[in-house]
């Protein structure tokens, strides 16, 4: 009787010889994973040890990362340390506030030179290129849906930013800025505009963007009940993969198909800067049954897209240069030119006034999300 | 390699456990020499090197010393200048690798890049400890190589401590009783340490980050910047310290603490008694001592005093603001020593702990900005609200963290200890024992996984 309870008080080391035991253990029996399609990145493999590498402390780095890359049940671990951030207070010190019914959202963009840098380019750019053009921002769902945002957040400055790229693009010549905040905000109230688990906007979203754009660049916008929608469950964005809230509900992603339009009039050049191929649909809905579910639109990212379309209302081409949410709005687009061309520098780094001019480009929409414009540094490379 | 990684919790410790306990008591310390070395290595093994010559030198001179001093006494002058010579090897080697840089660039001499062999401060005091220790027949020579390299390397306290001195672990060495009850308070010692690290220390790094990179943070913000490195410095060095001792106990050493509650001190004094105590004792015994201390009249007790200050300060790192940091607390102990801690002694106790806390707190910002631009600066953000009280931003950042930096300022006192130690009297004192210790691994395994933020401050010493 004794004995034994001497023995039961001995449970914190048998609990911990247990834990620190198991998991080697679990790494031997386990297989190394290749992929991680949360992370949407391929994992580190065991190193080699050499005689070199390991003298020169290399295979001692690798084999760390290759561990952490490899810890047995990581999934679990990564969201139970996402939960118990939370629960300690500290909501969206991720990067992600786990806000109001589902959502996830990207917290603020803040203001740095690379916006000045961005709007200095992109005016030369225009310059240069001596074509109309319009500028357009996308804020981040967080500004705009801010009623779901947790009560401590910090502020989002997007008005402010965006005006600040108003100003700047002011007095270039041959400039038109589009501002959606406002009608955004308005919309956001009645509609769902952003994913809740991404950071995209929805079909929705880019469709009202869409009709904004009409109203600036001239053309008529294709009616909303012309589409036929299409729901897909099962949708996990970026933000869910980044915030590790693994409890955090999915969604449904949509596609919206011109009904009207003839089914064989659409041809979609993918350019990955080596290969081309060629699709008859500017819908990818294979890639829905992976984990890359956004990638449905265009085929996700890619150097050039060139899309034509044969039944267009009129004969003009559209230059394009994009992040990721031209990619659900380039379709709706497609209605109003007969040829549009995605061009994004994070892969293209040739000469684009070069394709302004050999492809006798009428119009250029510059449409990043605000966070690009801020963020990247690759949109000043654009000449 | 640090405790804190998954390298050490999933594949070290568990293989040297096993290893350890597999292998007969005679085989021991070789074991354990060796894995040292592993250890030790991990990041850099040309390291290796530096600590077999380090152990080399500081055995040889051990057996040099203890030979002659074995003699009829007659050799003591030798038995002196081995001594001499083998402190003056080790300071060397220090001086080398952690004050070249320093040196050369106060003197304006290209001395080139030499990179800090990790722990050095930490070994190279231990193993004075024993040579000194012998000379003074405080600890008898050892004559087994890997006995005495199992000391200098020993894994648990090599790169950040605690100072462990030769003669307190000098029988265990030769025989240790592992057995399950220290194996069980090991574990214990050891996950206390961990979460402190991990789960305080480090969450405490990332709010200073926030609030120390922000401007406009505000007064306020800016207090609460520095109170939070005042509590990551605290939790990373000892939460390493305890899961150092947590360690020797499950490999059957018993080692000194090393931080007894230092922020509820009462008195500057105080909290030197109670921070990094083995370090203090380290000073104490082999340098303010040894110069006369307190025996030689007033005037010599201040220079020992200085001297001491001057080299702890620039023991913790080679650079202006450390030799700063350590005649700050000269200066802050003689202020308490000729007047002051009559007065602290009668004062009501929250004066006293508002005076020291003040004092200690200030001390980390000299502690932290080697450069003293922005250490003037950021001294400037404590006592010049130019920016207001808090901005909006630094404000969430306050929120967010608050509850934490509440629940570390609550770990940094006695009180949960005695709270708990109402229960550990009880039969039933297994089930959170063993509850707590399981969450703080997980939570702890969780937090190491989720982020690569993973830096160990003593690295640098």
């Amino acid at each position: 009787m004794k004995k034994s309870k001497r023995l039961i008080g001995y449970m914190p080391t048998f609990v911990f010889c247990l834990f620190i035991f198991i998991i080697p253990v679990m790494y031997l029996l386990i297989a190394d994973s290749e992929f991680s399609s949360l992370e949407k990145r391929t994992l580190s493999q065991f190193p080699k040890p050499t005689i070199e590498t390991v003298f020169s402390g290399e295979f001692g780095k690798d084999f760390e990362t290759y561990l952490n890359d490899q810890m047995p049940m990581r999934t679990f671990f990564v969201g139970t340390n996402a939960y118990y951030d939370e629960l300690s207070g500290r909501n969206g010190m991720s990067g992600i506030y786990d806000a109001k019914d589902g959502y996830l959202m990207v917290t603020p963009v803040e203001d740095k030179p690379t916006l000045d840098n961005n709007i200095l380019y992109l005016s030369e750019f225009i310059e240069t290129a001596d074509v109309p053009t319009y500028v357009c921002a996308v804020p981040t769902s967080g500004f705009i849906c801010g009623d779901k945002l947790p009560i401590n957040h910090y502020e989002y400055k997007d008005d402010e930013l965006i005006g600040k790229m108003e100003n700047g693009f002011s007095a270039v010549k041959n400039t038109t800025f589009i501002n959606i905040t406002d009608d955004f905000k308005k919309l956001a109230e009645s509609e769902q505009i952003y994913y809740k688990t991404d950071h995209h906007w929805t079909s929705l979203g880019a469709y009202e963007c869409y009709r904004l754009l009409g109203g600036s660049m001239g053309f008529t916008p294709t009616e909303k009940d012309s589409f036929k929608i299409e729901s897909y469950p099962d949708f996990y964005g970026t933000n869910y993969s980044k915030s590790a809230l693994w409890f955090n509900p999915s969604e449904n992603i949509e596609i919206w198909e011109n009904q009207n339009r003839p089914s064989d009039s659409i041809e979609v050049y993918v350019n990955d800067g080596e290969e081309v191929t060629l699709s008859d649909s500017m819908f990818f809905r294979e890639n829905l049954k992976t984990n890359d579910q956004y990638t449905a639109y265009l085929d996700g990212n890619h150097s050039i897209v060139t899309i034509n379309n044969r039944s267009a209302e009129n004969d003009k081409t559209l230059l394009i240069l994009r992040d990721s949410y031209s990619h659900c709005l380039a379709p709706f687009l497609a209605d109003n030119y007969s040829k549009i061309i995605l061009v994004d520098a994070r892969y293209y780094k040739m000469p684009v006034s070069d394709i302004v001019r050999n492809e006798s480009v009428d119009e250029i929409l510059i449409l990043y999300s605000l966070d690009s414009f801020v963020n990247s540094a690759d949109i000043s490379g654009i000449f | 390699m640090v405790f804190s990684s998954i390298i050490f919790l999933f594949v070290y410790l568990p293989a040297v456990l096993l290893l350890y306990y597999i292998t007969p008591k005679k085989g021991r310390n070789l074991l354990i020499f060796v894995v040292n070395l592993i250890f030790y290595g991990w990041g850099e093994p040309k390291l290796v090197v530096l600590m077999i010559i380090s152990t080399l030198i500081n055995y040889i001179s051990g057996l040099l010393i203890g030979n002659m001093k074995n003699d009829d006494g007659s050799n003591k002058k030798s038995a002196k200048t081995v001594l001499i010579i083998s402190v003056i090897v080790n300071v060397a080697l220090l001086g080398y690798f952690k004050y070249a840089g320093f040196i050369g660039n106060m003197l304006h001499v290209p001395v080139g890049d030499i990179p800090l062999p990790i722990g050095i401060s930490f070994y190279t005091f231990q193993t004075m400890s024993y040579t000194i220790d012998v000379y003074r027949n405080d600890a008898k020579m050892q004559k087994n190589f890997i006995t005495f390299g199992t000391y200098v390397s020993l894994f648990p306290q090599l790169i950040a401590g605690p100072i462990v001195r030769y003669r307190d672990v000098e029988e265990q060495l030769i025989e240790r009783h592992e057995n399950f009850k220290q194996f069980n308070d090991g574990v214990k010692i050891f996950m206390i340490g961990l979460t402190k690290k991990v789960l305080l220390a480090n969450q405490m790094g990332k709010l200073w980050d926030i609030m120390r990179d922000d401007p406009s943070a505000g007064i306020l913000g800016s207090w609460v910047g520095i109170i939070a490195y005042t509590l990551q410095i605290y939790f990373d060095f000892c939460g390493y310290s305890e899961m150092a001792i947590g360690l020797g106990k499950m490999f059957g050493f018993d080692f000194l603490i090393n931080f007894d509650y230092p922020y509820i001190s009462k008195s500057i004094t105080e909290f030197w008694r109670r921070w990094h105590i083995s370090l203090s004792t380290w000073f104490k015994e082999y340098i303010y001592i040894p110069l006369g201390g307190n025996r030689k009249g007033l005037p010599r007790q201040i220079f020992n005093m200085f001297v001491v200050w001057a080299l702890t300060g620039i023991w913790h790192g080679a650079n202006y603001n450390f030799i700063l940091w350590g005649l700050y607390f000269f200066v802050l102990l003689m202020i308490e020593k000729s007047f002051l801690l009559k007065y602290l002694k009668k004062a009501p106790s929250v004066a006293a702990h508002i005076y020291s806390l003040f004092f200690i707190v200030l001390g980390w910002v000299i502690f932290y900005f080697e450069d003293m631009g922005k250490l003037v600066n950021y001294i400037g953000r404590l006592f010049i609200p130019s920016d207001g009280i808090i901005s909006s931003h630094a404000a969430v950042n306050v929120i967010a963290y608050l509850p934490l930096l509440l629940i570390a300022i609550f770990a940094s006192t006695p009180i949960a200890k005695k709270l708990y130690s109402n229960i550990e009297k009880r039969s039933w004192s297994w089930i959170p024992d063993a509850v707590l210790c399981l969450l703080g691994l997980i939570v702890s395994t969780a937090s190491l996984v989720s982020s690569g933020y993973n830096p160990f401050l003593y690295f640098k010493f």
